[in-house]
């Protein structure tokens, strides 16, 4: 029990505690005459002010000794467990915010990243518009200049048969005249024949 | 008229005695102990004591370690505790490192306080703290260690230098402080004094009151026995109000435990930090 207590509480340690039991013993059994009579044998008073030595002393000793030792077996220890606890709390409260902040710090990183995805996806769209736009610009010329070509190609054929179908048309009429021509000069020809003459090279113009 | 008041009946519910008073009779403590000055008082703060060490002890183990309590009266003993040195103690001194040194020592006097008060409530016992000798013993103790607080900061000559106001100024070139400093020390050393005092006359007369007041409503039930249209209804206005004057007592009970725990650390405050 030696030094359990700051001054002025070291004052009440295991030399001192119980002395003043020893004294509150000794000081009851040999003055009797200070204790005897005092509420005993005389008039008893309403007067809440009157002394008595003897609930003095021993309210004095009460109160030392619980003071004492319910101080080391009890107050202390209380006091411990309570600030122990106290700093725990605080401990875990501190570790609290701390992860706190960290998550704010992380849930910030975060929403930076969503943010710059955010703007990577839109460039990335808008790039792929352009480009399917340039794409589909390219097509759409590629394609004019095809049709183009195709049509100019077209054109050139139907002329290039225009051209050649004239050609032949030309060519059968005139060995069709020619053919006809010989024909008459051979035979005299009546004007029904000369008129199925012409019909027959017709016909024969439009098999061929 | 049959009845009347007795100051000596009425004296043996508030008073400090030799005997226990029951309905069936009186209990007279033995003579051994009375011999050794063990007065009914007495014996109560023996109980105060002994509950005091069956609550507290039990306690300290079941919060040890930083552990919560559990358990609905432990919870409550942690609540006065935790109330009294974070909402009173510490505030009253200053700091929680300042405050802890006595803070066991308020806790005791706090907790002592409320039993013997309380020990007012139980049928025929009594409150030690209705008595000017038990109050002016712990008002006594608590000088003791103002005082000693008081040293331990400022030192034997600096404590009681420090009751004195700093005064500034001079009158026709002489310091005010020399001249006003002695009559201000006399009159802050009596306040001090003075203050403790009131601390003891405060407790003892509330509690004191308070039976005082139990007893008189009692006696008013036999003073009325004369005559039954009057013993009637006087008994059931004395019954209602000794009911009622008991739940104030209760509430006093803890009240004053907390003004005189209150005040302690407000004295203690006042003589770590002087003017």
């Amino acid at each position: 029990m030696n030094n359990i207590f700051p001054f002025p509480f070291s004052l009440f340690n295991s030399r001192t505690v119980p002395a003043l039991c020893c004294f509150a013993v000794l000081a009851a059994v040999m003055p009797q005459g200070i204790f005897a009579d005092e509420h005993g044998g005389g008039q008893t008073s309403l007067n809440p002010l009157e002394w008595a030595s003897n609930t003095a002393f021993w309210s004095l000793v009460i109160f030392v000794t619980v003071f004492a030792l319910l101080g080391k077996f009890a107050f202390r220890p209380i006091a411990a467990a309570l600030d122990a606890r106290e700093q725990g709390i605080a401990d875990r409260i501190a570790a609290a915010q701390r992860l706190n902040e960290e998550a704010k710090d992380l849930m910030k990183q975060y929403q930076d990243k969503l943010d710059a995805s955010r703007d990577e996806v839109r460039q990335i769209m808008e790039t792929a518009k352009k480009d399917a736009q340039r794409v589909a610009d390219d097509i759409g010329e590629k394609a004019q200049v095809a049709a183009s070509q195709e049509r100019d190609r077209a054109a050139k054929e139907i002329e290039s048969a225009t051209a050649s179908a004239l050609q032949t048309i030309a060519e059968r009429s005139a060995s069709l005249a020619t053919n006809l021509a010989g024909r008459m000069i051979r035979a005299e020809v009546k004007p029904e024949q000369h008129r199925d003459l012409i019909n027959a090279a017709l016909q024969d113009f439009v098999k061929s | 008229m049959s009845g009347g008041i007795n100051v000596a009946d009425l004296a043996g519910h508030v008073k400090d005695t030799y005997s226990f008073h029951f309905p069936w009779g009186h209990w007279e403590i033995p003579q051994v102990l009375q011999t050794f000055g063990i007065s009914k008082y007495v014996l109560l703060e023996f109980g105060a004591a002994a509950v005091m060490f069956a609550v507290f002890i039990p306690f300290a183990r079941h919060i040890c370690g930083g552990k919560q309590a559990k358990g609905r009266f432990w919870n409550m003993l942690e609540v006065f505790l935790v109330y009294l040195k974070d909402d009173v103690i510490i505030p009253s001194i200053g700091s929680a490192k300042e405050a802890a040194p006595y803070i066991p020592y308020l806790w005791t006097l706090f907790f002592f306080v409320l039993f013997c008060n309380l020990a007012g409530m139980l049928p025929w016992m009594g409150s030690p703290t209705g008595s000017a000798v038990v109050t002016g013993v712990l008002a006594l103790i608590t000088l003791t260690v103002v005082i000693a607080a008081g040293i331990k900061q400022h030192g034997a000559v600096g404590f009681w230098k420090g009751m004195v106001p700093h005064i500034e100024g001079k009158i026709a070139g002489i310091d005010i402080a020399k001249i006003l400093g002695p009559f201000m020390f006399v009159l802050e050393v009596f306040s001090f004094f003075v203050k403790h005092v009131t601390l003891c006359i405060r407790l003892m007369a509330n509690m004191f009151g308070g039976h005082l007041m139990l007893a008189i409503f009692a006696a008013f039930i036999p003073m009325s026995a004369w005559a039954i249209y009057v013993w009637i209804p006087i008994t059931v206005c004395a019954i209602l109000a000794s009911v009622a004057v008991s739940f104030l007592e209760l509430f006093v009970a803890f009240l004053q435990a907390y003004i005189f725990t209150f005040l302690t650390s407000v004295y203690i405050g006042i003589s770590i930090h002087q003017h």
